[in-house]
């Protein structure tokens, strides 16, 4: 038989899955001298050229090769955080050199590398990581990549089947943020910290940098701080009251609310004078609540926030472990639209087992079936998040029910009938003044039956009006109220924004919301009780520290504050354009450098002003 | 070299400029512009001349340039009591914009719209997005309801007539060219308009904008926009 295959996946789960299925069970199993890793050993049929070889399925930790700067520059006290923009780095292994070791002795005596590592990004360059140590040992291997997005057994036998080509575009992107995050990280963290240790309070503490995290956290200060500026306003309204049939209806005014009481009293003042009220129209017509779009990363973490009180975090957590565990499909995706040829019936015939929603997957199979809404968006590298298969609710952990059970819902609601009712609305002319009334029926509930998450109840239906007719108001009022403030900011929001901003991926923004609770930038609170009475949703808070530091920057940078999102969503969508081939890494590279190390020397000729916010801000305690 | 037509007399002049464009100005300041376009580099004649007075009467200030004859002005006296309803001439009466207000945005929308343009966030690809679309389970009870008819501004105006009288109007119904950022000292020919309680009620039909500006009131206006947006938030902070 010609030469082995390696194959080397991201992490241990996977690497045994997938030997399992291609080896058909038939596969021996020895140690690597990580505690972890194991290589299994079988025979696999590939495609031409390869045909049936022998194979060895391994894996690595994540990332294998760490950067850093050359030993020169590594201290802290060893430049002036400035020089870290250009100072030399170098790519080195540091704790994973038993990991390395393996794939250097594999690939020795190796044909072929077969790289199995999660078809992202941030796999593509662990990916290379691989190619390269693997090259190292053996120049002739040939280097090829599975393209796979769930592990289940017919889907990962036709990856195998199919071997494509490294994206170094893609792994491009990736060295140049590991980089980026480096060199401003690096610069940025020793300088603020180093400038503020004087600072009581402060002491010792690190006060770190990261480019994703900064603007994250000026979301919380700016939405803290509208809450803390809010000053209500007063408004008003007119209210129209008809009683017939033994019904009272209400009429809202078109023009909703005015910030001026003269102007209102005026327009109210025409209504009576003119007595009567005219119905212009009365249209009565079908309506509809549209079934949710297909599952992505952002709205599977802003939904877990929200429904189900967990913290994003714990969300991608419990995702990935489904994912691994067979379950459900690669949980890291931004695409919203089922492919056409993808056979979803088969996934729904899957979940007729349920005692939750077998009945629901049924009535889909009988003809209920409705192919689900496309979004806009497909990374042409997953499908949306969607499950795989039945399993049974006791052998999940409690977290890994309810997000399964999300999951599973949000998919067979996208398999449904968009939601139907009537809605009638009458509108009102009364003196110069338009108003209207609107009763709602649901008919249908569809997708409703089996996705709780959305609310869409009949109203109290309206008596019969005629259009033409007219009729003297049993009552109109002037109404007041006041604006009220926005809430702080809880994690759905967050996320939401973080999206909208473009700060962070779906693979990333968990992981910033996590690191600025953790340096302490931010505190989160419960806010009260979510739907359902299960455990509410946090809000975050930010620290004094947090706090000063925000107003720091921003009284230095202005609109190109580092806690603006301006500068990193630039940054990402270069990131974008490598991958696409419009940028070059070292064009990148070399821009977002520039921008990055122009607010650096700024903040540095005005760190009297970091210090002067820190100064006053930093007590140490929430607020 | 062509000779050009004569120029028309003043009396000419001010009659063309009152029937047609309803700008009744006062003979002197006339003669001023005129004298002032004569001596200009090109001096414009025929159709030209009468665009151009047109334009400079546009750009002055109606108190001083324009006849405050009766029936060109608003009704004096207005009491605080004023009829709950009477309707101004169908003969043109121009006012010039003082001040202009949002209606339907409360005071702190206003100021942050402001700020933000101000912080250069109201350009492409710097739009810093706060209140991310479909979050709102937030909203308070002030938030409800939706306005109907696409959501369109309804603004109040502060006018002054050629006598120095001012009154607030508002759009009844929209009218084009009334918005925030549309110059102070622009003129509005009114024409037949209701008024009620004193306010004149602006439609499309009653109201027109006819454009211009006066230069040193918008600056002063632009300048001191965020200071009277703030103090009057601060008015309600303490409660008057």
């Amino acid at each position: 038989m010609p030469g082995k295959i390696l194959c080397i996946a991201e992490k241990p789960s996977i690497a045994k899955a997938v030997a399992g299925h291609l080896s058909g069970g038939q596969l021996s199993t020895s140690n690597t001298r990580n505690k972890y890793v194991k290589n299994y050993e079988f025979t696999y049929n590939f495609a031409p050229p390869w045909g049936q070889c022998n194979a060895v399925m391994s894996s690595v930790l994540g990332h294998t090769v760490d950067w850093d700067f050359t030993a020169l520059h590594r201290k802290w006290n060893s430049c002036a955080p400035g020089q870290l923009f250009d100072a030399p780095t170098e790519q080195i292994v540091k704790e994973r050199k038993d990991i390395a070791d393996n794939i250097s002795a594999q690939a020795r005596h190796a044909r072929a590398l077969f790289i199995w590592t999660d078809c992202d990004r941030e796999g593509e360059y662990i990916g290379t990581e691989v190619r390269d140590i693997a090259l190292r040992a053996n120049p002739n291997l040939e280097v090829k990549r599975a393209k796979f997005s769930n592990i289940e057994r017919a889907h990962i036998l036709r990856a195998a089947q199919r071997p494509v080509d490294l994206d170094d575009l893609q792994a491009a992107a990736v060295a140049a943020r590991i980089e980026l995050d480096l060199r401003i990280g690096a610069a940025f963290t020793r300088w603020q910290t180093l400038s503020l240790q004087g600072i009581g309070g402060l002491e010792e503490k690190v006060i770190s940098y990261g480019s994703c995290q900064f603007p994250t956290l000026g979301f919380v200060v700016d939405r803290y701080k509208r809450v803390k500026n809010f000053v209500p306003e007063p408004f008003w309204s007119i209210k129209v009251l008809h009683k017939r049939d033994d019904i009272n209806v209400t009429f809202n005014w078109d023009r909703n609310r005015l910030f001026d009481r003269m102007i209102t009293t005026i327009l109210f003042e025409r209504c009576l004078m003119a007595k009567t009220a005219r119905v212009t129209a009365v249209v009565t017509k079908p309506t509809k609540k549209w079934k949710p779009l297909p599952l992505t990363t952002v709205e599977l973490q802003k939904v877990g926030s929200r429904f189900l009180g967990l913290t994003s975090k714990v969300v991608m957590d419990v995702a990935e472990k489904l994912y691994t565990s067979g379950y459900i499909s690669y949980p890291r995706t931004e695409t919203d639209q089922f492919d056409r040829g993808m056979d979803l019936r088969a996934l729904v015939e899957k979940q007729v087992p349920s005692t939750d929603w077998g009945q629901f997957a049924t009535h889909l199979l009988n003809g209920g079936f409705s192919q689900p809404r496309n979004g806009s968006h497909n990374d042409k590298a997953h499908p949306p998040i969607h499950p795989i298969c039945f399993v049974t609710p006791t052998s999940l952990s409690y977290d890994e029910k309810r997000v399964y059970e999300f999951i599973t819902r949000r998919f067979l609601a996208c398999c449904s009938e968009d939601a139907q009712g009537m809605t009638t609305t009458v509108s009102l002319l009364y003196g110069d003044e338009g108003f209207h009334a609107t009763g709602l029926m649901v008919v249908a509930r569809n997708y409703l039956d089996v996705y709780p998450y959305d609310k869409w109840e009949s109203s109290q239906q309206l008596p019969q009006f005629v259009e033409g007719e007219t009729f003297v108001p049993t009552e109109a009022n002037i109404t007041d109220g006041k604006t009220s403030p926005p809430g702080y900011l809880t994690e759905p929001e967050l996320i939401a924004l973080m999206d909208v901003n473009g700060i962070g991926t779906d693979a990333t923004m968990a992981e910033h919301i996590s690191k600025i609770k953790e340096r302490q930038y931010v505190f989160t609170r419960r806010k009260g009780p979510a739907l359902g009475g299960r455990s509410g949703v946090e809000e975050f808070v930010p620290s004094s520290l947090g706090m000063a530091l925000v107003e720091g920057y921003d009284a230095i940078g202005f609109e190109n504050s580092v806690s603006k999102p301006f500068l990193r969503k630039e940054m990402e969508e270069k990131l974008k354009e490598i991958c696409e081939g419009r940028l070059t890494k070292r064009d990148m590279l070399q821009q977002c450098l520039d921008q990055y190390r122009e607010m650096f020397v700024r903040s540095t000729q005005s760190v009297d002003v970091l210090k002067n916010v820190s100064f006053y801000g930093v007590p140490r305690n929430a607020i | 070299m062509a000779v050009s037509p004569p120029t028309p007399s003043i009396d000419t002049l001010l009659q063309t400029l009152s029937t047609s464009h309803s700008l009744h100005a006062r003979p002197t300041i006339l003669r001023n512009l005129l004298t002032n376009l004569l001596n200009s580099a090109h001096p414009p004649s025929g159709q030209n001349l009468i665009q151009s007075l047109k334009f400079r009467l546009l750009a002055s200030d109606i108190t001083s340039s324009l006849q405050p004859y009766a029936n060109l002005c608003l009704p004096p006296n207005l009491p605080s009591s004023a009829p709950s309803s009477m309707t101004l001439s169908r003969d043109g009466i121009i006012v010039q914009v003082l001040d202009i207000t949002d209606l339907t945005s409360s005071l702190g929308d206003s100021l942050e719209r402001l700020e933000m343009a101000e912080r250069g966030e109201a350009m492409r690809g710097r739009e810093v997005i706060r209140i991310a679309p479909g979050e709102n389970d937030n909203e308070g009870p002030g938030a409800g309801g939706e306005v109907r008819e696409g959501g369109r501004s309804m603004h109040k105006l502060l006018v002054e007539d050629a006598a120095g009288r001012r009154v607030w109007g508002f759009e009844l119904t929209p009218v084009t060219g009334v918005k925030i950022g549309m110059n102070i000292g622009a003129k509005i020919l009114l024409q037949g308009c209701t008024m009620a309680r004193g306010v004149i009620l602006m439609t499309a039909g009653t109201a027109t904008v006819m454009g211009g500006k006066v230069e040193a009131l918008h600056k002063a206006w632009i300048d001191g926009r965020k200071e009277s947006l703030m103090s009057r938030i601060e008015d309600l902070k303490r409660g008057n």
